[in-house]
């Protein structure tokens, strides 16, 4: 039986149990992915490893690093 | 707060919900009796019992299953099929039942029964919930999240070659 339990105390649970760790499955997921799929059609293997990254996906949070802006040079004002 | 029944309905929907019941087990390979039961139960939606023989077992499908299809965020009924289906795999697949720990506890039960669901369902929406269904077991029991996951992709890619 799948439990009473609702999806969305699941998602908050494990998000709880990722912020606790800090640990990021997903990218060694990802490497190992793009190995399997590297000049070879999709198997069945890297089908079932998406899935659990995709799966993944929904409750880690994936910190996008910023790139800094580049500072605009001074620029001289133009005579209006 | 939750109703504790589910509200009335005719007997034409009775029937559609059976249907519809039926043909999503059908289609992830279920056999046995599928029934439809408009009642709240406490197992989540549906509930599988192993017959004496495969084409006695039986599926129960309850309006539990119905109510959290609808909401939209929650388990869909093929998800919770999916499930179900996944014990009866656990209970009848030759190669599976061969390499599955005897006595197995509760918890691996349920792990096993969402990943294998997870590998049957049509919808990759309902087999990531699945994983995550599998996920949320193993760190309630205790298991560390970087470990579940770690197990679960064993199990999936096992999974994924007896099956």
């Amino acid at each position: 039986m799948i439990g009473a339990k609702k999806l969305s105390t699941i998602r908050k649970e494990l998000r709880a149990a990722f912020a606790r760790e800090k640990k990021n499955p997903i990218a060694s997921l990802d490497r190992k992915i793009r190995e399997l799929c590297k000049n070879k059609p999709a198997t069945k293997e890297s089908r079932s490893l998406l899935l659990l990254r995709d799966a993944l996906a929904q409750v880690v949070e994936v910190k996008v690093p910023r790139r800094r802006r580049r500072q605009p040079a001074n620029r001289a004002k133009k005579a209006l | 707060m939750q109703e504790q029944s589910p509200k009335s309905i005719s007997a034409s929907e009775h029937q559609a919900r059976l249907e519809r019941a039926e043909t999503i087990a059908r289609r992830l390979g279920f056999v046995g009796r599928v029934e439809y039961r408009h009642a709240y139960s406490r197992f989540g939606g549906a509930q599988y019992g192993m017959a004496a023989t495969i084409e006695q077992d039986v599926l129960v499908v309850d309006a539990e299953a119905f109510r959290r299809d609808a909401t939209g965020d929650d388990f869909s009924l093929e998800a919770i099929i999916a499930h179900e289906r996944g014990h009866q795999l656990l209970c009848r697949h030759e190669r599976l039942r061969r390499n599955l720990p005897r006595g197995m506890s509760t918890v691996t039960e349920e792990v096993l029964a969402s990943l294998v669901g997870s590998l049957i369902a049509e919808n990759p929406r309902d087999g990531q919930i699945l994983i995550l269904k599998a996920l949320s077991e193993l760190v309630e029991s205790g298991m560390p999240l970087g470990e579940a996951s770690q197990r679960v992709e064993d199990v999936l890619t096992y999974l994924e070659a007896v099956l």
